[in-house]
């Protein structure tokens, strides 16, 4: 009978109790109530506890970081907790009623043929129902990711939008002795090394419609702009002109490149195609013109130009094919990028030798101060949700990759110090 | 005598700032790298040029060909020592000349200083001595500044270099420009006289 009901198409109903959409990026304005249970097996002879543990953790850490949830203690939870039952019917949600939870995470594991299956539930407990079920089959080492996969489901079922935790997050590292580009789950769990160039690698950028990134190498002795596909390894130089081809970043379509060429004499933004065909010359001018980054659009690009005799951030604007200044606080601003969904770029800004990171409404009008620490922090990249913000922290060839919300808050590192590790770039849904 | 020259050489520097910081000097347009608001902003820089030292480094011939706005003693205590060997007396010592001499920069500046003049001088002497030899200079910056801007501030001081040398007759064939913005350092510190040494062009034949 159980086994019959989980054969069914899992749905998903909206909750009545959380039926507003929830902001991410107020934290302690939103403070769900959340008991989150810990896997059970279903088949005892094959339990391992490590499972329970894995998944809980992820899924904790996850949870957390969207700031939406506050916990419920586990020494509070009564005997529903170790119960089975995952359907709303075989719930006691007076027990969780009890204990002020609104909302309630229960699952299970089991193993098919060597297969891990995991079904994960959140209900509703005011309502006594399912808010968003899930199953997840693989192997015991895609734990993790069945756990950040569910997370995205619950924000997407709380928030209107889905999570990021399913993505993944790209980086430069030096581990090696050498810069060279790394791919890491959001949690930085199982850091893998993409490039070999034993060179130096730079700043690199997700297509936001394939598995590929770009990046800059001076594998060829200049830095040049190389694109790579991440599952079949295949790697071409895309961009060798004279001089300079550096701070490449995608268009939202994946269509075309913004990039920093030198051929024509000094710094200017271009855009290629993503065969590596020149298409437009944008700027014009004496100065410098680098990391240009696109609005969601991609009508409009926010870069970094000296033209004023430091750097400020600059807007060109693709329709009306005008630029303009952006930031006239601060003497030294850089590294922008443009939030995919909601009108905001984050940057760094030089202040008496540390970067500090800030954002800034594209219309110059709201400037916020994100960070305030005695390290410097640098190269902010927002998730593909928006609400997250990952960048590199440290001081002195230290630098570790973190992440935190939109609004500073919830601060947490994902990478080794000792790994020195800079220039993160957050992937689209994975 | 010497006396007489610093007088004239703060005279000439009264004139320039009266005559106003954004005019560009009209002779040895090449020594300059486009981008002359940068360019200005330079003379503020907390250089610590005092006007003792400024007057010890060279004759007059640097400054005229200069914006106003640059001594070079921050940078570089070993360079600013050397004493008044300007760009013409530089150019007839070919012989004692045995290797390149590396320059150095500003925060956040590209501008030639004038020992950055007097080593690119010599370094034009040993290419002139040299007619097979080109050479490849690398641009570099200090770990402070966003590293892709970094990588462009660091062709522009490649570049300036470049332009300096061909000012000086050396062919541009033989003179190419790589810039490794701030991933190379000379000095591994995190001090102040590290960033001195690393904000740098290195010249290597090839």
């Amino acid at each position: 009978m159980l086994r019959l009901f989980f054969a069914l198409f899992l749905f998903v109903t909206p909750l009545s109790v959380l039926a507003a959409p929830v902001e991410i990026t107020a934290p302690g304005k939103q403070n769900i109530p959340l008991a989150l249970t810990s896997l059970i097996t279903e088949t005892p002879p094959l339990a391992r506890p490590e499972i329970p543990t894995t998944f809980r953790e992820a899924l904790l850490s996850d949870l957390t970081l969207s700031g939406l949830f506050s916990f419920i203690p586990d020494e509070a939870f009564l005997d529903d907790a170790s119960h089975l039952g995952l359907t709303s019917n075989k719930i006691d949600f007076g027990q969780w009623r009890i204990l002020g939870a609104s909302a309630l995470f229960k699952g299970a594991y089991r193993f098919e043929k060597g297969q891990l299956v995991v079904e994960a539930r959140l209900f509703d407990v005011a309502e006594r129902r399912l808010i968003c079920g899930r199953r997840y089959r693989g192997s015991v080492s895609d734990l993790r990711r069945m756990a950040h996969a569910f997370s995205d489901q619950i924000l997407k079922q709380l928030t209107g939008i889905k999570g990021p935790f399913a993505s993944r997050i790209a980086f430069i590292s030096n581990a090696s002795g050498k810069k060279e580009l790394y791919l890491t789950d959001i949690d930085g769990s199982e850091p893998q090394q993409i490039t070999r160039h034993r060179s130096i690698v730079l700043n690199p950028d997700f297509s936001p419609v394939g598995k590929e990134l770009i990046y800059t190498s001076y594998r060829h002795g200049k830095p040049d702009l190389y694109r790579r596909e991440i599952y079949s390894g295949s790697e071409t130089r895309l961009a060798a002109f004279p001089g300079v081809n550096i701070s490449g970043r995608y268009r939202p379509d994946g269509r075309e490149i913004a990039i920093t060429l030198s051929r024509d004499g000094n710094s200017e933004l271009y855009l290629i195609g993503t065969d590596g065909t020149l298409h437009h010359r944008l700027t014009e001018n004496y100065a410098i013109d680098v990391d240009p980054s696109w609005s969601p659009r991609g009508d409009a690009l926010v870069f970094v130009s000296d033209r004023i005799g430091n750097p400020h951030l600059y807007i060109y604007d693709l329709v009306e094919q005008k630029e303009h200044r952006l930031t006239f606080n601060g003497k030294y601003n850089a590294t922008p990028d443009w939030n995919p969904t909601r009108d905001s770029i984050v940057f760094s800004r030089l202040e008496e030798g540390q970067f500090d990171l800030y954002t800034i409404s594209p219309d110059g009008k709201q400037e916020v101060r994100l960070t305030e620490t005695p390290e410097s922090e640098e190269h902010p990249r927002w998730s593909p949700d928006g609400r997250f913000i990952v960048y590199s922290l440290g001081k002195e060839g230290h630098h570790a990759i973190y992440l935190m919300r939109a609004d500073g808050s919830g601060v947490r590192r994902i990478t080794s110090p000792s790994d020195n590790s800079t220039h993160p770039a957050w992937s689209g849904g994975w | 005598m010497k006396h007489f020259r610093i007088f004239t050489i703060i005279l000439l520097a009264g004139c320039l700032l009266a005559s106003g910081c954004t005019k560009k000097p009209t002779t040895g347009s090449l020594l300059d790298t486009p981008g002359g608001d940068s360019g200005s902003s330079a003379s503020a820089a907390p250089s610590g040029a005092d006007p003792a030292t400024s007057g010890s480094t060279s004759a007059g011939s640097g400054l005229s060909g200069s914006s106003m706005s640059e001594e070079p003693v921050a940078d570089d205590g070993s360079m600013t020592g050397s004493s008044a060997s300007g760009i013409d007396s530089a150019a007839g010592s070919d012989a004692t000349i045995t290797g390149f001499t590396p320059v150095y920069f500003d925060f956040d500046q590209y501008t030639l200083t004038l020992s950055s003049r007097e080593s690119l001088s010599n370094n034009a002497s040993f290419l002139r001595a040299n007619p097979g030899m080109n050479v490849t200079i690398e641009g570099h910056c200090d770990e402070r500044g966003s590293d892709q801007y970094n990588i462009a501030l660091g062709e522009r001081r490649a570049q300036a270099a470049q332009n300096y040398l061909i000012s000086l007759g050396v062919e541009r064939s033989r003179v190419n420009v790589v810039s490794y913005g701030e991933e190379m350092p000379a000095n591994p510190g995190h001090d102040e006289s590290a960033w001195a040494e690393n904000r740098r062009c290195e010249f290597t034949s090839r």
